[in-house]
C-alpha cells in the first residue's frame, strides 16, 4: 500500500502570552511526534524540525510571532490540523 | 540550629564576607556550606576505531535512556505543578531527534567518542540559544548544559553521585539543575546560593515553588566559601553572609524564626478583606504585567488588578500587537479576576522604556519629560486605537477599566477620551460587540494633574495616583541617580499635600481614588495613605498579605490621627520620624519583614 506523500502548510501567529516557552513547546513537540509526517516550523528564514524540543526552543517565539507550519508525509493533513488547533487555541493557556 | 561543635563561624582566619545577589526565593536560611563544585566535567577527547562506531552509538543511546530514567524517578516524587513541567521538558530534550542525530553524526563521521560528541553538539545548541533576544530563551541554554553534563557523567560511569547534603546545610553551587533542586528539597537543606542564574532560571523557579530560601547570581561565590563554613542566606534582601561572627549568629537565627512565624501568620489571613476594626474598607489590588504569572494576584488575595502594565505586550517581539491580541490578553485577565475589576493602563512606553516597534526619530536628552506614555500613544494613533479596540471588546467578559497614563492637562485627557470614543465608533462601524458600561480613568502622576485633579475628576470614572513618577516629577529627583536619590522622599510635605488634594477632589466628585506606586507596598506608609483618603491600594502581589494584615489590625481613627500629625510636619525628616515612631511601635515585624525593598530602606535609617 503506498500513500502519496503530501505537503500541507500554513501560517499562524503565536497568541498565548508566554509564547513557545518550555511548557507550550512540550505540547507542540509531543503532538508532532504522534504523526509519521515530517513536521517543520519556521520563523523568518529559519526552519526547524518541530519534533525537536531544542529546535523549537531555538526559534525563541514570543507572543505575536508569525510562524509557518509545514507537514510532509502520509498523514500530513491530520497532523497539520491537529497542530493548527493547538496553536490557534493558544496551547490551552488562554 | 547550628550545632555548636567544632569551630562555628570564622575558619582559618578568613574574614566575614557579605555578598549580594538576586533574591530568588524568600526566607532566611542558616547552615554550614555544602559546596558543589563541578562546573567543568572533564570531557575525554579521544578518537574511536571505525569498527567501534556502532558500539559507541549504542553506549550513547543507553546513557540518554538512563538519564531520562533518573529524571523520571525524581519527577514521580513531585506533586503536579510548574516544577514537573520543567522536568518533562528536560526529558523531551533527551529524546530530541536533532540532538541525537548530530551526536551520532559526530561519532560516525568524525570518530569522536560519545562524551566528546555530546559536548560538541550541546555547545552548538548552547550558542544558538544564547543569541535569543529574550531572557527566557537565553536561560534555557543553561538547561541544556546541565543535561549534557548529566549524560556525560553517565557515559563516564561516574554515576552522577546523587547530591546528599546533610539536612540543614546551605548548598553553594555554580548552578543547580531543576532535578538537583528537587533533590535538595528532599534533603531538607536550609538554603541555596548559586553563582549563576537570574529570577527566571529554572532553579530559581523551583526554589520558590519548593519554598527554599535562595539567592542566585552571586558571582564568584565558589571562591569565597569552603564546605563546612557557616553561611546565612537572606532570600528576603538578596544577601549572603559568609563566616558570620559568632555573636551575630543568634541575631540571624532569631530573624529567621521570626520571619517564618510571621510569614505563616500573615499568609493564613491573606484572603480576608482589608477592613479596619472600626469598619473602613480598603480595596487592595495587585499590580501585574504580561511577564508575570497571571494567578499571582489571586494567590495573595487581591481584590482584582489595580494596574495592568500593558506595555509589556510591546516588548521582546518583532511585530506590533494586533487588536485581536490586546483583546485576548485582556479577556484572559478579566475573566480570571471577575467580578473584581482589572485596570488596564494603556501602553506606557518612551525612549527610556523602549520597544523596538516604536522608533524614536532622535535620542532624547531628557526621556522622563519627552515623548512618552499617552503623548506617544496620541502621536501613534493607529497603534493606540488598536489597543483601545481590543480592550473595549474584552469588556464583554467582566468589569473593564481603562486608565490613561501621564496626563498633564484637561486637553490631554480630552484627547485621550476622544481616542477611546473613536475606537468605540470603529467597533460600532465594524459591528463588533463591546459592553457600554466600562470605566475610564486617569493616572495622576504629574504635579499638574495632581493640582487640577478636581478638573480632571469631573471627566472620569476613577483616578489612580502613580507615586513613583509623581514624587520624581514633583521633587525633581531621579531616584536611580545615586547622587540625588536621598532627595526621593515619599513623605515630603509637598507629596502629602498633593495626595491629600487628589483624594479630596475625588471625594468631592464621587470618583474613587486609588494609589499604585511603590508607596502602596510599603508597610510604613499604609496608615498615612488610608488617612489621606485613599480607598484603594494597588501593589506588587507578594506585598498584599502584609499590607492587608496591617489594615485589619488598625482602626481608621488612629490612621486619621497619625495622618493629621504628619500633615503638620514641616520637613520630610520630621514626617518620617512621626510615622516611624508609631509604626515601629505597632508593627515592628511588618516593617522588618514586609518585602525586600522597604526592609532594606528601614535598615539604612
Amino acid at each position: 500500500m503506498s500513500t502519496k506523500a503530501q505537503e500541507v502548510a500554513g501560517e499562524f501567529e503565536i497568541i498565548n502570552p508566554l509564547g513557545l516557552h518550555a511548557r507550550a513547546a512540550s505540547k507542540l513537540v509531543s503532538q508532532a511526534n504522534k504523526y509519521s509526517a515530517e513536521v517543520f516550523l519556521a520563523k523568518g528564514e529559519t526552519e526547524v524540525n518541530a519534533k525537536s524540543m531544542l529546535g523549537v526552543l531555538m526559534l525563541a517565539c514570543g507572543m505575536g510571532t508569525k510562524i509557518r507550519l509545514r507537514c510532509v508525509g502520509g498523514d500530513a493533513q491530520s497532523c497539520f490540523d491537529g497542530l493548527a488547533e493547538l496553536v490557534r487555541g493558544g496551547f490551552g493557556e488562554i | 540550629m547550628i550545632d555548636g561543635g567544632e569551630s562555628p563561624g570564622t575558619a582559618e582566619g578568613a574574614p566575614r564576607l557579605v555578598r549580594e545577589g538576586v533574591a530568588a526565593s524568600s526566607g532566611i536560611g542558616i547552615g554550614r556550606a555544602y559546596v558543589i563544585d563541578r562546573r567543568r566535567v572533564h570531557v575525554p577527547r579521544t578518537r574511536i576505531e571505525k569498527e567501534a562506531i556502532e558500539a559507541e552509538i549504542g553506549r550513547f543511546l543507553e546513557a540518554l535512556r538512563d538519564t531520562r530514567q533518573e529524571i523520571e524517578v525524581i519527577k514521580k516524587r513531585l506533586p503536579h505543578g510548574e516544577h514537573r513541567a520543567i522536568l518533562k521538558a528536560q526529558q523531551m530534550m533527551l529524546r530530541d531527534p536533532d540532538l541525537i542525530g548530530r551526536v551520532e553524526q559526530l561519532i560516525a563521521e568524525e570518530l569522536r567518542c560519545a562524551e566528546w560528541a555530546m559536548a560538541t553538539a550541546t555547545d552548538e545548541i548552547h550558542d544558538m540559544l544564547d543569541q535569543a533576544d529574550d531572557e527566557y530563551f537565553r536561560e534555557r541554554s543553561s538547561d541544556i548544559t546541565f543535561l549534557s553534563e548529566q549524560v556525560i557523567l553517565e557515559l563516564l560511569g561516574d554515576n552522577p553521585e546523587e547530591i546528599t547534603p546533610p539536612a540543614g546545610s546551605v548548598v553553594v553551587a555554580y548552578d543547580l539543575s531543576p532535578a538537583e533542586t528537587v533533590q535538595l528539597h528532599r534533603c531538607e537543606v536550609a538554603g541555596i546560593v548559586t553563582a549563576a542564574g537570574g529570577k527566571t532560571s529554572h532553579s530559581a523557579i523551583m526554589a520558590r515553588s519548593l519554598q527554599i530560601p535562595a539567592v542566585v547570581g552571586v558571582a564568584g561565590i565558589l571562591g569565597d566559601v569552603m564546605s563546612g563554613e557557616v553561611v546565612v542566606v537572606d532570600g528576603v534582601r538578596g544577601a549572603v553572609i559568609v563566616r558570620p561572627e559568632v555573636d551575630e549568629l543568634g541575631g540571624h537565627e532569631n530573624e529567621r524564626d521570626e520571619y517564618n512565624a510571621f510569614e505563616q501568620r500573615i499568609q493564613r489571613e491573606h484572603a480576608f478583606p482589608a477592613i479596619t476594626i472600626d469598619g473602613r474598607r480598603v480595596m487592595t489590588r495587585a499590580n501585574l504585567s504580561l511577564s508575570e504569572d497571571i494567578d499571582l494576584g489571586r494567590r495573595y488575595g487581591a481584590d482584582g488588578i489595580g494596574l495592568y502594565r500593558s506595555e509589556y505586550m510591546f516588548m521582546n517581539r518583532d511585530a506590533l500587537p494586533t487588536e485581536e491580541e490586546h483583546y485576548r490578553t485582556a479577556k484572559t485577565v478579566i475573566r480570571r479576576y471577575s467580578p473584581y475589576p482589572v485596570v488596564f493602563r494603556t501602553f506606557d512606553l518612551g525612549s527610556d522604556k523602549p520597544s523596538k516597534l516604536l522608533s524614536f526619530s532622535k535620542p532624547e536628552a531628557n526621556p522622563a519629560m519627552g515623548l512618552r506614555s499617552l503623548r506617544l500613544a496620541l502621536r501613534e494613533r493607529e497603534i493606540f486605537l488598536a489597543q483601545l479596540r481590543g480592550l473595549l471588546r474584552a469588556s464583554l467578559h467582566g468589569p473593564l477599566h481603562i486608565m490613561l497614563p501621564l496626563v498633564g492637562s484637561v486637553e490631554e485627557l480630552e484627547d485621550g477620551i476622544s481616542a477611546v470614543e473613536e475606537a468605540r465608533d470603529q467597533l460600532e462601524a465594524a459591528g463588533m460587540a463591546y459592553a457600554s458600561d466600562f470605566s475610564l480613568g486617569v493616572m495622576i502622576e504629574t504635579p499638574s494633574a495632581a493640582v487640577i485633579a478636581d478638573l480632571l475628576a469631573s471627566r472620569v470614572d476613577f483616578m489612580s495616583i502613580g507615586t513613583n513618577d509623581l514624587i520624581q516629577y514633583a521633587l525633581a529627583v531621579d531616584r536611580d541617580n545615586d547622587d540625588v536619590d536621598y532627595l526621593y522622599q515619599p513623605l515630603h510635605p509637598a507629596i502629602l499635600r498633593l495626595i491629600r488634594s487628589v483624594a479630596a477632589a475625588g471625594a468631592a466628585h464621587d470618583v474613587p481614588v486609588s494609589l499604585c506606586g511603590e508607596m502602596a507596598a510599603d508597610p510604613r506608609y499604609t496608615w498615612v495613605l488610608v488617612g489621606l483618603g485613599i480607598k484603594e491600594l494597588s501593589m506588587s502581589p507578594s506585598a498584599l498579605p502584609v499590607i492587608k494584615h496591617i489594615i485589619r489590625q488598625s482602626s481608621a481613627a488612629e490612621m486619621d490621627a497619625l495622618t493629621a500629625a504628619v500633615l503638620e510636619a514641616r520637613t520630610a525628616r520630621e514626617a518620617n520620624e512621626i510615622v516611624l515612631e508609631v509604626m515601629r511601635e505597632r508593627f515592628p515585624e511588618h516593617l522588618k519583614h514586609g518585602g525586600g525593598r522597604s526592609a532594606v530602606v528601614e535598615e539604612d535609617e
